[in-house]
């Protein structure tokens, strides 16, 4: 399933790395990235390991160059992550800067959409208000000339970071 | 549509290029997209939540409103595409905000909101980077996916470079970056977003969003509020449902399995406001009327523009109004006025290939010639389709009349360049058969006076002609006849036959045509027979699904259509049950064949010619690009539209030249026509033959 995932998200052009430890994914993060990120919530262990990071303010999501978050679920057939991401400013941190890297638990990845049928109503409904994003592969278009581009509005590139081994 | 336009339409290049390419592109993407899936068994369980929700909608309207209510959204009724942009203005107002971001919006669209909010000193910025074309051109969408099709890179770098003042190169790679530098800022400074809406869930109260660029994430997140607007059909009762659509419509729309971007959002975030504008305009109304309410259950995906062969001629600008393609010629009338549609609802050739890929599985190009028939109707057509059709002898005698009134214009090959009379103008670069100089039905008199039918145990089959086929290509019904008997039918020719009334449904002559079905209903039904076989796929859809339509409300004569619907069929059928499959394919002289739409979609018929032609004709059958596309005929259509007709015709021709034989078979009159009269003005020596013909051929040696 781990391997179907990865063919279908690298397919629509999602970098996709497997790690078996956190610490060697927080390498990968402080590599691609420098050093100064914004960052959406993230589970303990992985905030731990990401102790070399400087987390960024709001006010300066729209200038730093990635984010890092976490999927709380991996779509196989499509390469798909579902982001929990209910705080608009985490949402903002997400969405703007031009590198988007995203903690993925190998436990968490399942077949096909219509699985996630369950978890997608109770994250809807288990707070007064959610805004969930199902996101797949980096913003693209094919607006002008039907010429797919990469990275109009959104994140240009999008990492999946894999964590295996757990 | 004034021909102007058209002509204007077909004579860019560029949008023809960009349409012709997508045509090609499209159906691989789309088959690669719903690899794995049951298609048809998806679109079955979409139709039926669209229905389903249809027939409840007041009641869903409500339980969204409230379900949306309690997260915290604010939900605006609006009857009215008036008051919808009120509601709109008036919180627009109310945040004190001079300047607005939207994303993609068709119901936007649907109500003019730009224009309106631009009257009342509001600047509205679309950022879904089509859409932003759009507006700096001061143009409106030609696609509802791909708003933007119609421009090429250069004209969207003068756009940019006019907008923002600075030299842009007509680089792809560079507009798209610059399009999200300019419009970045934009996001931080306006204090309302507008999006629109794919799919609500009158469950949860959430919404959904499927997109690619990623702007309507930021216009749903960084302004403190956010306004969705939503056509009331788009609710369904849960989230299965969402899902369903949400997976169904990226992959009919441009062939992705899924967008970058699907957004559930349910009540407005921390800090935030959501207010839900929910548009009626007529949606109510039309759910409610029996035989339009299909029409609502579109999603919105396009595919419907994107197969249409008219579509690919002429862009979406003619194509359609606010909405465009197939769907958008039926809701037209129904949202932007009989004015508006008036003109638009001939452009359709009714080659059914919308049908085939609708996600919703609506009966489009059904629906188009019911509008049709509810619809204006020509001046003067009445006297030609009721009295001369109704009657047979004065029909004849017509026809008749036309044969010596064309003789001075054929030329030294019996074949006509300009027409004369009725049918006058335009045929393009086409030549059109002469009208023969005696029919079949006075050829099927003589015949059987001289071979009286021998029945000797055979299965007896009525040969039923159509028009076309009795009138121009005599020789054709003859092929029909001698192939039929060679492969052990008996045949007989009923002289009272009439025209199956398609011609005069297609021009909105309903009382005619069902006047006809009556009449030949009972013309066939008053002998003993075992089968009705036609050699026109029109008329088998005719006398198959039109005839017991028809008479629904003549409760005898529609159960004596029933059973005679249920004897027809074409001939390749007819004939590929006498088939003793070989398997071994033919190895006589190659043909190529060109499957007629109403055939092929109407009838569900495309392996039986096939196997007539390799196991009957004896013939190796090479396979064109796009057998299946429209030849351009359409009946009237190649009449009215000479131009669109013609090019949907070179498209044709330029398949069969590729497959470089010299016979092409086709199962219906039509498409010999169009498609033998095209070959002839280019000089090509391919021939065009039906089915029967090249059985009959092979059979008499
Ligand atoms: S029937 Fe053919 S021509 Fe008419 S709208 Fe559908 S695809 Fe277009
Ligand atoms: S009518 Fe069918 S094919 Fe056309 S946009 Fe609507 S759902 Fe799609």
């Amino acid at each position: 399933m781990i391997a179907r995932f990865q063919a279908a998200a690298e397919a629509v052009g999602a970098v996709v790395r497997r790690f078996s430890s956190v610490a060697d994914a927080a390498a990968y993060v402080l590599q691609t990235s420098g050093h100064a990120i914004a960052a959406s919530h993230l589970p303990d262990d992985i905030r731990r390991a990401l102790s070399g990071v400087t987390f960024t303010q709001p006010e300066e999501h729209r200038d730093v160059p990635a984010c890092v978050s976490f999927a709380t679920a991996g779509v196989a057939a499509t390469g798909s992550l579902l982001l929990e991401l209910s705080d608009a400013v985490e949402r903002g941190a997400t969405a703007l800067p031009p590198i988007h890297m995203v903690f993925l638990r190998a436990s968490a990845i399942i077949p096909d959409l219509p699985s996630l049928t369950g978890a997608i109503d109770s994250l809807l409904s288990s707070r007064p208000h959610s805004y969930l994003s199902l996101t797949t592969g980096p913003s693209r278009t094919a607006d002008i000339e039907r010429v797919l581009t990469i990275g109009v509005h959104g994140p240009k590139e999008l990492h999946i970071l894999i964590l295996e081994g757990e | 549509m004034s021909k102007k336009i058209i002509r204007q339409k077909i004579h860019d290049s560029f949008l023809r290029t960009a349409l012709k390419n997508f045509a090609a592109q499209y159906p691989v993407a789309r088959a690669r997209a719903f690899e794995g899936d049951d298609f048809e068994s998806l679109r079955d369980r979409v139709s039926a939540i669209r229905d389903n929700a249809l027939r409840d909608l007041p009641d869903l309207v409500e339980r969204f409103r409230e379900s949306a209510e309690a997260a915290g959204a604010t939900v605006h009724l609006c009857t009215s595409p008036e008051e919808a942009r009120r509601a709109i203005l008036g919180i627009v107002r109310e945040k004190g905000a001079e300047f607005v971001v939207k994303s993609k919006s068709m119901t936007s669209e649907e109500i003019r909101l730009n224009p309106y909010l631009e009257k009342a000193g509001v600047r509205s910025l679309e950022t879904d980077l089509g859409e932003w074309i759009i507006q700096l051109a001061g143009e409106r969408p030609s696609h509802m996916v791909m708003p933007a099709i119609h421009k090429n890179r250069q004209e969207v770098a003068d756009l940019f470079s006019r907008e923002i003042g600075r030299d842009c190169p007509p680089d792809i790679p560079s507009l798209v970056e610059t399009a999200r530098e300019t419009l970045r800022e934009s996001f931080f400074t306006a204090r309302v977003g507008i999006s629109g809406t794919n799919v609500a869930v009158a469950d949860s109260g959430a919404i959904g969003l499927v997109t690619n660029e990623g702007n309507a994430r930021l216009v749903t997140t960084l302004p403190e509020t956010h306004i969705a607007l939503i056509g009331i059909e788009k609710i369904v009762p849960s989230l299965a449902e969402a899902l369903d659509i949400i997976s169904i419509l990226p992959k009919n729309a441009t062939g992705q399995k899924i967008t970058s971007y699907v957004s559930l959002i349910r009540g407005p975030s921390e800090g935030h406001e959501l207010h839900i504008v929910l548009l009626d305009n007529g949606r109510r109304q039309l759910a409610a009327d029996p035989r339009f309410r299909e029409a609502m259950k579109c999603v919105k995906c396009g595919a419907c523009a994107n197969v249409c062969p008219v579509y690919e001629i002429v862009g979406g600008h003619v194509f359609g109004h606010i909405y465009v393609g197939g769907i958008g010629l039926v809701l037209t009338p129904f949202f932007h006025g009989t004015e508006n549609a008036r003109d638009i609802l001939g452009l359709c050739i009714g080659c059914r290939r919308c049908n085939e890929v609708c996600a919703a599985k609506i009966d489009i190009e059904g629906l188009i010639l019911d509008l049709r028939e509810r619809g204006a109707k020509i001046p003067g057509q009445k006297a030609l389709f009721g009295t001369l059709m109704r009657n047979r002898t004065l029909f004849h005698g017509a026809l008749r009349a036309a044969y010596l009134a064309q003789k001075p214009f054929q030329g030294r090959d019996g074949r006509i360049r300009h027409l004369p009379l009725v049918l006058g103008g335009d045929t393009g670069n086409r030549s059109l058969p002469p009208i023969a100089e005696r029919p079949y039905r006075d050829i099927a008199r003589d015949r059987e006076k001289v071979a009286p039918e021998d029945q000797g145990g055979r299965e007896r089959v009525l040969f039923f002609s159509g028009c076309l086929a009795d009138f121009v290509f005599p020789e054709m019904c003859r092929d029909t006849v001698e192939s039929l008997e060679c492969l052990g039918y008996s045949v007989h020719f009923p002289r009272e036959q009439l025209c199956c009334g398609i011609p005069a449904r297609y021009s909105g002559e309903v009382g005619i045509a069902r006047d006809m079905a009556r009449l030949n209903t009972e013309i066939l039904m008053k002998e003993q027979a075992d089968f009705v076989v036609t050699i026109c796929p029109t008329c088998t859809m005719s006398l198959k699904h039109d005839f017991p339509n028809l008479l629904e409300g003549e409760p005898e004569h529609h159960a004596r259509s029933l059973e005679l619907a249920a004897k027809v069929f074409n001939f390749a059928e007819l004939a590929a049950r006498k088939v003793v499959k070989s398997g071994i394919p033919g190895d006589g002289e190659p043909v190529t064949y060109h499957d007629a739409c109403h055939l092929r979609r109407g009838c569900g018929v495309f392996r039986e010619p096939r196997t007539v032609l390799e196991e009957i004709a004896d013939r190796k059958v090479v396979e064109m690009e796009g057998p299946d596309t429209c030849c351009g005929f359409g009946g009237s259509y190649a009449f009215k539209f000479p131009e669109i007709s013609y090019e949907i015709l070179k498209k044709k021709m330029d398949a069969i030249a590729g497959t470089g034989v010299g016979t092409v078979a086709v199962d219906c009159p039509g498409c010999k026509m169009q498609i033998e009269g095209g070959l002839e003005g280019i000089k090509s020596r391919v021939r065009v033959e039906h089915t029967a013909t090249l059985a009959a051929e092979r059979l008499r040696e």
